[in-house]
């Protein structure tokens, strides 16, 4: 067996390539998934846990630097130091000026939260991480009845296929295509909250009632409730703003369709656009529509046609020799422009699956990521559905539109919010 | 647990109002259970000492400029005192922003000293003092602080060689110029041109491969 050698450097995929010139106070680019524990979270052990939980993923010792052409991840041997949580989620985390590392642990009382700088890695690479920081220190706190288990997460890539750059992998030399412009999209206005505060409103549901609601709409769980995000978002919308499309962006995870187990970024994004128009605009309208523009988006051959592009871009001889001080404007300019073609994003990771002789001392996950806008990320653990709205302004009617519609169709709904009062 | 009677939402955690809708929350049962700290740590904002910083630098160009336009006089003296407002600024916003990064700091500060000094000799009418003396015996200093600095703060060959590098590569400029131009003395720039000479081999012969390492990741394509 050969010992795997870390490399001391490595570049940054793809997609990392715009996180670390568009992130700032405002905007971090960070996202935090928390685990809800049954029991209060032990800090002394939760900090051993994180030790070992290093060792497996060696990327997330890097920290970033600048080089004279792009930026580039260095491994360093600063230690992640968990902490209580202290500032409001999804706070900054990289600082150009300051060498640290790309994510942060902190718990307050039962939970535990990983939160992880965008360039690092995406939301599915970052949930494997807390999966094994959680399962480690369940394992240590509960030895006498865990330890002799030998438990694991079901995740046999090895350290070297954790490594993989999937976007520079699986691109071919065939013909890419670029994304179709949709043009400017409704964005959200109105008065934002403090700037460094980021709110969260999350519900819980039930898995089951929501999935007995989709299938009556012959649909999934994700455009149900894309559907109802839209039509949350149509009822605050005035008729001249309606002219505008409401267009939301889906984060898709490329690993199942290119069989990779990266534990970096590896995702594309599909970009739905809905226009109110003249018709009803009932739920029914706005699945039929989902159902049609998913199937026929949803195609290797699309993702990796959009790769091809992204990646040909990317080691194009002009973009490389552009020094990185000339990238950075370029890059905010398509950061920005990006940005007006979106309205809001939702983001669905999915089941989180725990081995079972753990899963009794776990209450839930939690995922949400900060936003100029407003976003949706879901998760689910055995029959509960977390959807945590993120947001900077401080009126919340998609929020209360959304949330009322679930519960207009018999669907229990458990809100929680970080928000405080006066 | 909370509810509200409009949403038809029950809410956690201990709140009056609906956090959707602002109306009265009904106590559906007394548990009440804190999910986030209460006190939120406000991150450090010292952009203040900056703005306070350019409103008197500001202030300051204004008002020379104002007099030199009203007093009779032949030279363009204001401008002067704007530029040097301007460097002082930069030279605090840097201060502010990269403290942080001590190397980085004082490289970025002798970037701006040196555009000062010659910035003031180039408007004071050219007599070659910035070239001669200032910048040489600058970088001859900043040379022998960023090698005791990483002494001092155990840095890693690969924080403190760039600047190292780039200050010896600025080293040059001094001797080109003594070269080329007629100066009082050329001693400064001898020294300069031997202090950054000598730091390069140095780095080339205790941390060669590092350097080299160092450099290739820097200027990866
Ligand atoms: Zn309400």
């Amino acid at each position: 067996m050969s010992r795997y050698k870390e490399p001391a450097w490595r570049q940054l995929d793809n997609a990392a390539k715009i996180f670390p010139t568009n992130s700032n106070k405002y905007d971090t680019k960070v996202f935090r998934f928390s685990c809800r524990l049954k029991e209060m979270v032990q800090p002394r052990v939760l900090q051993k846990a994180l030790d070992k939980t290093m060792h497996a993923f060696p990327l997330y010792a890097s920290i970033i630097r600048k080089g004279l052409f792009w930026y580039y991840f260095e491994s360093s041997d600063i230690k992640p130091i968990i902490k209580q949580e202290n500032h409001s989620p999804c706070g900054q985390i990289y600082d150009e000026n300051i060498k640290g590392l790309l994510f942060e642990v902190t718990y307050y009382k039962k939970r535990i939260n990983l939160e992880v700088h965008h360039a690092l890695t995406d939301g599915v690479g970052a949930l494997q991480f807390l999966k094994t920081l959680v399962l480690n220190y369940l394992v240590m706190v509960h030895a006498d009845v865990l330890q002799e288990k030998n438990l694991s997460i079901d995740y046999d890539a090895s350290l070297a296929e954790r490594e993989v750059d999937g976007f520079s992998k699986y691109s071919s030399k065939a013909k890419g295509s670029k994304k179709a412009s949709i043009g400017k999209a409704y964005k959200f206005k109105g008065e934002r909250i403090d700037e460094d505060f980021l709110q969260v409103i999350n519900g819980q549901v039930s898995v089951k009632q929501v999935l007995g609601k989709a299938h009556e709409y012959k649909t999934t769980i994700t455009i149900y409730l894309i559907a109802l995000l839209i039509q949350a978002i149509g009822e605050q919308m005035s008729e001249r703003e309606k002219k505008r499309p409401v267009v939301v962006s889906v984060p898709v995870n490329l690993r199942p369709y290119f069989q990779s187990a990266s534990a970096r970024n590896f995702f594309s994004v599909v970009l739905v656009p809905y226009r109110f128009g003249k018709s009803k605009n009932q739920l029914e309208d706005i699945i039929d529509y989902l159902k049609v523009f998913f199937d026929k988006e949803l195609k290797t051959e699309k993702f990796q046609a959009r790769i091809n592009h992204l990646v040909a871009l990317e080691k194009n001889y002009v973009t490389r020799a552009v020094p990185l001080i000339l990238k950075r404007p370029t890059l905010k300019l398509a950061h920005y422009f990006n940005n007006e073609e979106v309205t809001t994003s939702f983001s669905n990771t999915g089941k989180v699956i725990m081995p079972d002789e753990v899963v009794t001392y776990i209450d839930g996950f939690d995922f949400c990521v900060s936003t100029r806008k407003i976003q949706v990320c879901l998760c689910s653990f055995g029959d509960q559905l977390s959807i945590s709205f993120t947001s900077p302004f401080v009126n919340t009617e998609v929020q209360k539109y959304f949330f009322r519609a679930l519960t207009k169709q018999g669907i229990r709904v458990v809100l929680s919010t970080n928000l405080v009062e006066e | 647990m909370k509810y509200c009677r409009k949403c038809k939402i029950e809410v956690m955690g201990d709140l009056k109002i609906c956090p959707l809708c602002q109306q009265e929350l009904e106590i559906k049962d007394e548990h009440v259970e804190e999910l986030y700290p209460a006190t939120i740590e406000k991150r450090f904002n010292n952009h203040m000492l900056l703005k306070v910083f350019g409103f008197i630098a500001m202030i300051i160009s204004v008002l020379a400029v104002f007099f030199n336009i009203i007093l009779p006089s032949e030279t363009l003296w204001s401008v002067i005192v704007v530029g040097v407002m301007g460097l002082i600024w930069l030279s605090v916003a840097t201060a502010i922003k990269k403290h942080k990064d001590i190397l980085k700091y004082l490289w970025y500060q002798i970037l701006i000293l040196g555009l000062a000094a010659i910035f003031i000799d180039t408007m004071t009418g050219v007599h070659g003092w910035a070239m001669t003396f200032v910048i040489p015996i600058m970088l001859v200093v900043a040379i022998i602080a960023m090698y005791v600095l990483s002494k001092l703060l155990r840095l890693q060959a690969g924080d403190y060689m760039i600047y190292l590098l780039l200050d010896a590569l600025l080293g040059t400029i001094p001797f080109i110029y003594t070269l080329t131009h007629d100066v009082v003395t050329d001693i400064p720039a001898w020294v300069c041109i031997l202090a950054s000479i000598i730091s390069v081999m140095g780095l080339a012969i205790f941390e060669g491969k590092n350097m080299m390492s160092e450099l290739k990741r820097r200027l990866h394509v």
